[in-house]
């Protein structure tokens, strides 16, 4: 075992932008890359893409198993060799580049939105939106039917506006509210009448840590919630409704998500990393206690706004009342989230972020393209392929 | 292809398209709450929604199993021959959301086996997001059709031809099709029907469960808040399980230590601890009403219209086999019995072992349908098998996102022979007596007499 060294073997180590394993007696060996580790067999190491793409041609078998060395980076952070070790045998049960590369390559344009805003790049945030709702509904829901479209956007604009109402918005919870009625009468038109008397109830619950918690951890076993004891603290989605009556237990109740989402997939990891990543997070909340419900309710609102316009596409032909309504909608919902995310303090030079954005998503269509010829996936050779037709006709960002 | 490629083991190779456990039905739809940020992937091995592939594989697999089963032919012992499938029975009702193409989705079923006067009941998939319990009763109903041989030659192939001449076996692998298709596309976590139910704004009295040796709860008053419409009834908390019951429909349980604590509810009469309830009490909601919701109203018709000597319902996870506290309670030895000789055969496959245990030892319920099947049918086994994980924490990853496909077949594999076991026991009435005397012989002679699920000791595929 061999975790992290940095070492580079083979022929002099070049910039590394992917990270890959293969088997330790690989011809792919033999071309430049930063050796990270080897255990079982396996070596993994950063390569840059051109090497890679090397690689492929003497060894098919390569698998990319880090989009980039970045994300490596962070996995690994804090982490022994052994633990590494462990970590690497965990990502390759759960990672398969082939199935995975196609939404790393637009989650690009979900990573543009919030710096597209705070540029005041109006146009670049709504061609990102316009993009992803292309590529996030394909082959999901391009079929569906109005009323299973209408069902679901009727609940989620529930919730929605359930959790504004909750972080205090009471104008745009309005809003919200009469927004989903309006779509629930219009459900209602295609056949589907149960929301048009009311909307669904929406039950809140935010991802928390709650000290003292092992007692609570049978309950949560029985109920197959998610739930992770660290240091005998708990974390676990819990309803915010029942929040004060834990304090009133005398425990300690931190919300370091907004939702269950974010919380679970921290829980996907090994251990080490599960601990290490909670704990960060714990460390972020402290910081910006209000940052998880908002960083949430910004998740809600990029989603509702895919679903809206999936759910246009479908009855642009066939409900052009309903069309109308949703074209209302759509923008009004846009301009709130674009102003949201204008609000929001940005990490760095947003224009800097989307031109590496741009630049990042153009070279992983380039990568995904060679990746899906050798690893013989003809459908992910023609997504690629039209992706980055799509994307060669726009303007850099 | 009219007849998928077969398995070394005899089973069709067929990729488990409605369990979603492949790479890419796995990873490309929300596992979660969220459907663009948290987990955006595309389809990279084929067309086609995945809602569609999910409900109809299941409902195609079931097709071409009919269609198998109807041309082999059963030779009874009185001479007569029949099909070994009833291709007139293939749904035993509808649940109430419609899918991508605004068809609702239907409770699938097979019924095989010719023995008419000894039913079986086999049903999975009651609660959306326990995947492998619809594996568990697909995979018996194909093993049955595939194994099944008229001229049998040896041993195996006559006990499976002896269980097919000789009991009748409806198979429902998911009773829960609306919440199982949800948990693909929407929410990994789903455990409820998809019922919309209008609550307007009232108080409920909730009765509280009474438990053995703890002091009794006074009912629960709940103010049901402005009139919503909530979102999924918790099937296996509807069954009209009578007063005669222990465990009768509408009252309220706790799990053990939780006693009257907001999350400790296993049986929830408040309609917020619907499916879209929060946390740790979502999805145990009962219902307004005992068998309100169509999944368990077509159950309780099957039930109605046909007097069943055993069933069993697939559940996951915890690695037990459950039957009714009242059984124990009644001093039902054969029911009890049955469950025990159950887990000694499941021991002796040599995989995971599952303990047989009241139902109340897991937890205790009101409205399922462990309970009701007793109910209806005094004295005869009900079993609710609880498959694999355990409840180890080593577990945690697969108790919130199903097994891995390689782990399916071995639990068919631990479960198999117990399930024959208990079909075979559906013939019987009591407990074997252990020796059988010949007194009336100038030398008495002694047989040992083996219960009704000693042949399927050791059974393998």
């Amino acid at each position: 075992m061999d975790g992290g060294s940095g070492r580079a073997i083979g022929a002099s180590a070049a910039v590394s932008e992917r990270v890959a394993i293969a088997g330790s007696q690989s011809p792919a060996l033999t071309l430049p890359h930063e050796r990270l580790g080897a255990d079982q067999g396996m070596a993994w190491f950063g390569v840059a893409d051109a090497q890679l793409t090397a690689m492929w041609a003497v060894d098919r078998s390569v698998q990319l198993i880090y989009f980039s060395r970045a994300a490596y980076d962070a996995a690994m952070a804090q982490l022994t060799p052994a633990e590494q070790s462990a970590a690497i045998a965990y990502r390759r049960t759960r990672f398969v580049a082939v199935t995975q590369a196609l939404s790393h390559a637009f989650g690009r344009r979900v990573d543009a939105l919030a710096p597209a805003a705070q540029a005041g790049r109006r146009e670049i945030f709504d061609r990102a939106l316009a993009l992803l709702a292309r590529w996030f509904g394909k082959r999901r829901f391009e079929r569906a039917q109005p009323a299973f479209l209408l069902t679901r956007l009727v609940e989620r604009e529930a919730r929605l506006g359930c959790e504004l109402a909750a972080a205090g918005s009471a104008e745009q919870a309005a809003l919200s509210e009469s927004q989903a009625h309006q779509l629930a009468e219009a459900l209602a038109r295609h056949g589907s009448p149960e929301y048009a008397r009311a909307l669904p109830y929406v039950g809140l619950e935010r991802g928390v840590r709650i000290e003292p918690g092992a007692d609570l951890a049978a309950l949560l076993e029985v109920h197959h919630e998610p739930h992770v004891l660290i240091d005998g603290a708990l974390f676990a989605p819990w309803s915010l409704d029942a929040l004060p009556s834990l304090r009133d237990e005398g425990r300690s109740a931190t919300v370091i998500y907004g939702g269950r989402a974010g919380l679970v997939r921290a829980f996907d990891g090994t251990e080490p990393q599960s601990r290490r990543d909670l704990l960060a997070r714990v460390a972020f909340a402290a910081r910006a206690p209000a940052a998880p419900v908002d960083e949430h309710l910004i998740n809600l609102r990029v989603e509702q706004s895919l679903f809206k316009r999936w759910t246009a596409a479908a009855v642009a032909d066939t409900d052009r009342a309903l069309a109308g309504d949703l074209a209302t909608q759509i923008a009004a919902g846009a301009s709130g989230l674009h102003d949201a995310l204008a609000a929001s303090p940005p990490a760095s030079d947003p224009d800097a972020q989307l031109r590496a954005l741009d630049a990042g998503l153009r070279n992983d269509l380039a990568l995904f393209s060679t990746m899906a010829r050798v690893q013989g996936s003809s459908a992910l050779a023609a997504d690629t392929a039209e992706l980055a037709a799509q994307v060669a006709a726009e303007e850099p960002l | 292809m009219a007849f998928p490629p077969q398995r070394p083991d005899g089973l069709i190779d067929r990729p488990f398209l409605y369990h979603m456990y492949d790479d890419f039905f796995f990873d490309s739809v929300n596992r979660f709450d969220s459907i663009a940020l948290q987990v955006p992937k595309i389809n990279a091995v084929g067309p086609s929604d995945t809602e569609l592939r999910s409900f109809y594989s299941l409902k195609r697999d079931l097709a071409e199993l009919r269609d198998i089963g109807s041309r082999k032919m059963v030779t009874s012992a009185g001479g007569g021959s029949r099909p070994l499938v009833d291709i007139s029975v293939d749904k035993i009702g509808i649940a109430s959301e419609g899918d991508l193409d605004g068809k609702k989705r239907e409770l699938c079923a097979i019924k095989l086996g010719v023995g008419a006067d000894h039913k079986v009941l086999v049903t999975g998939g009651h609660h959306a997001r326990e995947w492998v319990s619809v594996e568990i009763p697909y995979l018996l109903a194909e093993y049955l059709v595939l194994n099944f041989d008229d001229n049998p030659t040896t041993d195996r192939l006559k006990r499976i031809k002896h269980l097919l001449v000789n009991r009748q076996i409806w198979i429902v692998p998911l009773v829960n099709p609306d919440g199982h298709a949800f948990t693909i596309a929407h929410d990994r976590d789903w455990r409820t029907n998809r019922a919309k139910v209008f609550v307007a704004k009232q108080t409920i009295v909730a009765p509280q469960l009474k438990r053995p040796g703890k002091p009794a709860l006074a009912p629960r008053t709940i103010d049901v808040p402005a009139d919503k419409t909530f979102v999924g009834v918790d099937i296996n908390r509807n069954y009209p399980t009578s007063t005669a019951s222990s465990f009768p429909w509408g009252q309220e349980s706790y799990f053990p230590g939780f006693e009257g604590r907001e999350n400790g509810r296993m049986t929830s009469r408040d309609p917020r601890d619907c499916g879209e309830g929060p946390g740790a009490r979502k999805g145990v909601w009962t219902g307004l009403s005992a068998n309100s919701e169509l999944e368990a109203q077509a159950v309780v018709a099957l039930m109605n219209a046909n007097a069943f000597r055993a069933a069993i319902s697939y559940h996951t996870f915890a690695e037990d086999l459950l039957y009714p506290d009242d059984a124990e309670l009644k001093k039902d030895k054969f029911s009890v019995g049955v469950a025990k000789g159950m887990s000694d055969v499941n021991k002796s496959a040599n995989l995971h072992h599952y303990k047989a245990v009241k139902g109340s030892d897991l937890y205790p319920d009101t409205g399922d349908l462990l309970d009701f099947t007793y109910d209806k049918f005094p004295g005869r086994p009900s079993i609710l098998p609880e498959v694999r994980p355990d409840d180890s924490p080593a577990n945690r990853s697969k108790q919130h996102s199903g097994l891995p496909e390689s782990e399916i077949f071995d639990t068919f594999v631990e479960n198999l022979g117990a399930v024959l076991a208990l079909i075979n026991c559906a013939g019987f009435d009591q407990l074997a007596a252990g020796t059988k005397c010949s007194t009336k012989a100038t030398n008495p002679v002694c047989q040992v007499v083996r219960n009704c699920w000693q042949v399927f000791m050791g059974w393998q595929p």
